[in-house]
């Protein structure tokens, strides 16, 4: 099915927004969404939807190509946002496995120095995300405001050649991307440009 | 409880309310019916229409009633309840070539394609007190209705042509120019992202047509003065009837209806430049909801000083714009009235630790001793 | 032709609609991934004057969901006019639970005080701002300051504070301390008193400020560095309220409003109303206190 008749458009993206603006707030926090019976295509993963249908409108663009027509076509249909090129898009969505989104994070914009926070988001859909080592994949080490001291994360699912891509292009604060990162188990886990990253376990 | 003196809050607002709604009625005069207002004071519901940025008559009709006639008062409920609408469409492009002329003048020209004509005005009347009007009864108003409607050609209404512009005559010779070739054409919708300078002259325009008529005048008067030269002729002015289109959801353009405008295009020179010497002509342009001719020839004006460059108040975009903005000022200049104990106590303690200093370092560092009376510089006689 | 239905009305969720929602809400995203920097938004016209909190409104309907539990305080005051009349409009707008227990509020909406009682991670604060841009007083016009913050060219505002000590012996800013956010961006913190200026640093609650007529938002994230402008050898102080004790308390150490009984005594009581109603009742808050540094 390709629109959604469940997502209650007031409730539910209130209660998504919120859940994404802790998130933000609190890097390396670990926040769950509230679960809503979405059926987003195979490309597409339930949480990167949320994160579409709770913030997308007519207003904004997207990119998620990498994730096939059919996400592509999900994400229009039900928030009306507009298709575009990776230079003008808004929001990407992306699989965090796929390396190739390294290319998209080189060349998404960055926002100007007098209007930075026209700079894009990315939703990075990965496996897990945990707070304990039994978790595989990259160890991040993360300090900045929104953490007291500093905050250890794991994050199975994530290439760490993006994570590079992202570090490179945040070097010039307050130009910069901001980045989501959603898991299976419906989690989210956020790292605005202000986040200083260590993948400490390569 | 009565220690901090603005306790009570809620029962103050309930009287506060009941008080207002008290001195609207109390005189027990007739209610007034909408009807009449929009029938009696049109010009009022078409300012209030244009500040309120809403082409809404009936319900401006509706808050004017309700405010006791506050016309600032009036303009933001319906700019607010504007803001409560869903925007289902943009419309296409207004085409003021269209449009049903009720009255069009240029001063400009001596005559005019099409005629000038004079229309509903009260520029040329004499603004003494009508004392008819104390008294007038509905048989008065039946009686000048019967004897004017007589007066009237019926058939020739229907051949009502529509007008060529005045600024065609000067198009076409080629003495036109636009101030600024490089203006960002970017059509912005200023209720949907906040403008930000320089401003596109779309944003421009869109805040000029919803600024308090008061506000603008002032400033195109300074204009007029000296401050930011603009020596401006009226090139056209036309008040009157448009038709307003909407592209449906499969892309047809259809007709919602017929809103009345007036339109003002000011003509002035352009400064000269080295290159090219000609002291070429260029437009401002107004637009404004309803007949107010006021708005639309300030609008006119200011456009044209904001795209001239210069640091008079009028030739200043951010000048202009944000202390036009009739709503905004209102909203803020009342807000002077609540409370703000807090904020002055923070200076009161800056203010008496201060003056502690000044006990403590008299003759130190300037501003502890009696200031010397200042000696006055009498011009040279 | 007038008929009665065509002026009945119903009101989303929060009044504003839902497309509107969701822009200040992105903005709201961006505004946190930078701290302090101040985030155009459209702003929409609300039911209340330009000046009378708008923004907060804003910022507030965009925030608050059918759980939360709303606060809402005027110059620390729950009672006060213009606090009641906005508490109301979101109250009928949303149907949420209010409150006056600072503790218990999920969200926060203020005007010139940050409560005394400290703020958990599960809260957060809406500031109404009156004038957004804290280098308004050193240039007028917007398209430069924007410049100046691009470029973290702040050298115009040190020089004012310079030019303030050297002419009155103090910086003399009162309410609305510059403050300079995470080592980057200058930010007005609305108009807080001093006092309450320290409190917005490493604080675990999540500070939003929204000016509404000047279409402006901003954040200070939960534990972030921020720190009032001074120079090495002229400290930023907090108002001194010395020894004083609140004549309805009878606590100390909270900011204090003067209030003449006569033209000749003058009492202070706390300003916070709901941190004086427990300390009142013997349970004084959890609190963040400064000390003044010592000259």
């Amino acid at each position: 099915m390709l629109r959604e008749t469940v997502y209650n458009e007031i409730f539910d993206s209130q209660r998504h927004f919120r859940t994404i603006l802790d998130s933000m707030s609190r890097p390396g926090k670990l926040n769950r969404f509230a679960p809503i019976p979405l059926t987003p295509p195979a490309g597409l993963a339930k949480p990167a939807a949320y994160v579409g249908l709770a913030l997308l409108n007519a207003d904004v663009s997207f990119h998620a190509e990498l994730l096939g027509p059919e996400a592509v076509a999900y994400l229009r249909v039900n928030t009306h946002a507009q298709a575009a090129a990776p230079g003008l898009a808004d929001f990407f969505f992306v699989r965090g496995s796929d390396g190739g989104a390294a290319a998209l994070i080189a060349e998404a914009k960055l926002g100007l120095p007098a209007y930075p926070e026209t700079g894009a988001t990315f939703v990075f859909q990965v496996s897990r995300l945990g707070k304990s080592s039994n978790i595989g994949g990259l160890q991040l080490e993360l300090t900045g405001p929104g953490i007291e001291t500093r905050e250890i994360i794991f994050v199975e699912g994530l290439n760490p050649d993006l994570i590079t891509a992202i570090k490179t292009r945040n070097v010039e604060f307050p130009l910069g991307l901001d980045a989501m990162f959603v898991s299976e188990d419906e989690s989210i886990m956020c790292l605005p440009r202000t986040t200083r990253v260590l993948v400490t376990n390569l | 409880m009565g220690y901090v003196a603005i306790k009570g809050g809620e029962d103050a607002i309930a009287n506060a309310n009941e008080l207002v709604e008290f001195y609207r009625i109390k005189a027990r005069t007739k209610p007034i019916e909408l009807a009449q207002i929009l029938g009696q004071f049109r010009l009022l519901i078409d300012k209030i229409m244009g500040e309120g940025s809403l082409y809404a008559p009936e319900h401006a009709a509706l808050v004017l009633k309700q405010n006791e006639g506050d016309v600032f008062e009036s303009a933001f409920m319906l700019r607010a309840y504007r803001a409560t609408l869903q925007r289902r469409y943009y419309s296409e492009k207004l085409a003021t070539r269209e449009m049903f002329v009720r009255r069009r003048i240029s001063s400009a020209f001596r005559e005019i394609p099409g005629g000038q004509i004079l229309g509903p005005t009260r520029d040329y009347s004499q603004r003494l007190l009508d004392a008819r009007l104390v008294t007038e009864t509905m048989g008065d108003i039946d009686a000048f209705l019967g004897e004017f409607e007589a007066k009237l050609d019926r058939s020739s209404l229907h051949g009502v042509p529509t007008l060529s512009k005045v600024i065609d005559l000067l198009q076409s010779e080629g003495l036109l120019r636009e101030v600024e070739a490089d203006t960002n054409r970017r059509v912005v919708d200023i209720t949907r992202e906040a403008v930000k300078f320089p401003a596109p002259r779309s944003a421009a325009l869109q805040m000029l047509a919803r600024a308090e008529t008061g506000g603008i005048m002032s400033l195109a008067y300074s204009a007029q003065r000296g401050f930011g030269s603009a020596h401006a002729t009226v090139g056209e002015l036309r008040v009157g009837e448009v038709p307003v289109r909407v592209r449906d959801a499969r892309g047809r353009v259809r007709l919602i209806g017929r809103i009345r405008v007036t339109e003002a295009e000011m003509i002035s020179k352009i400064k000269t430049q080295k290159k090219d010497p000609v002291p070429y002509l260029s437009l401002g342009y107004g637009l404004c909801f309803g007949q107010n001719e006021t708005k639309a020839i300030s609008m006119g004006i200011l456009d044209r000083t904001m795209r001239s460059g210069g640091d008079a108040p009028c030739q200043t975009q951010e000048f202009v714009l944000y202390h036009t903005e009739g709503i905004e000022s209102y909203g803020f200049t009342n807000h002077l009235k609540l409370p703000h104990y807090v904020t002055f106590q923070s200076g009161l303690n800056n203010l008496r630790q201060a003056v502690e200093r000044k006990e403590k370092n008299r003759g130190n560092l300037g501003f502890g001793s009696k200031p010397a009376p200042q000696k006055i510089n009498q011009p040279a006689s | 032709m007038i008929t009665e239905s065509k002026f009945q009305q119903t009101y989303n969720f929060g009044f504003i609609d839902e497309s509107t929602k969701k822009e200040i809400r992105r903005k709201l995203l961006k505004a946190v991934a930078i701290p302090g920097y101040q985030v155009p938004y459209s702003s929409p016209e609300m039911p209340i004057a330009r000046g009378w909190g708008t923004g907060g409104l804003h910022a507030t309907l965009s925030l608050i969901g059918p759980e939360d539990i709303f606060k809402i305080i005027d110059q620390g005051s729950d009672a006060s006019v213009n606090a009641c009349n906005l508490r109301d409009f979101v109250k009928r707008m949303t149907n949420c639970r209010t409150t006056f227990d600072t503790a218990e509020a999920t969200l926060i909406q203020t005007r010139h005080r940050k409560p005394e009682e400290i703020l958990t991670d599960k809260q957060i604060i809406v500031f109404q701002v009156p004038q957004p841009e804290p280098l308004r007083s050193v240039e007028r016009y917007e398209f430069k300051t924007r410049l100046m913050h691009a470029e973290a060219d702040y050298a115009k505002m040190w020089v004012s504070l310079y030019e303030s000590y050297v002419k009155f012996g103090a910086i003399m800013q009162g309410a609305g301390y510059p403050v300079r956010v995470n080592g980057r961006y200058i930010m007005t913190p609305s108009p807080i008193p001093r006092w309450d200026v320290p409190n917005l640093s490493m604080a675990p609650c999540l500070h939003v400020f929204s000016a509404g007529r000047e279409k402006r938002l901003h954040c200070v994230p939960p534990f972030t560095k921020v720190e009032p402008l001074e120079f090495e050898d002229v400290k930023f102080h907090v108002e001194d309220f010395g020894a004083i004790t609140c004549a309805a308390s009878g606590g100390d150490k909270a900011f204090m409003d003067e209030i003449y009984e006569s033209e000749t005594s003058r009492k202070f009581v706390m300003n916070d109303s709901n941190f004086m109603d427990k300390v009142r009742s013997g349970t004084r808050p959890p609190q963040r206190l400064f000390t003044n540094p010592t000259v």
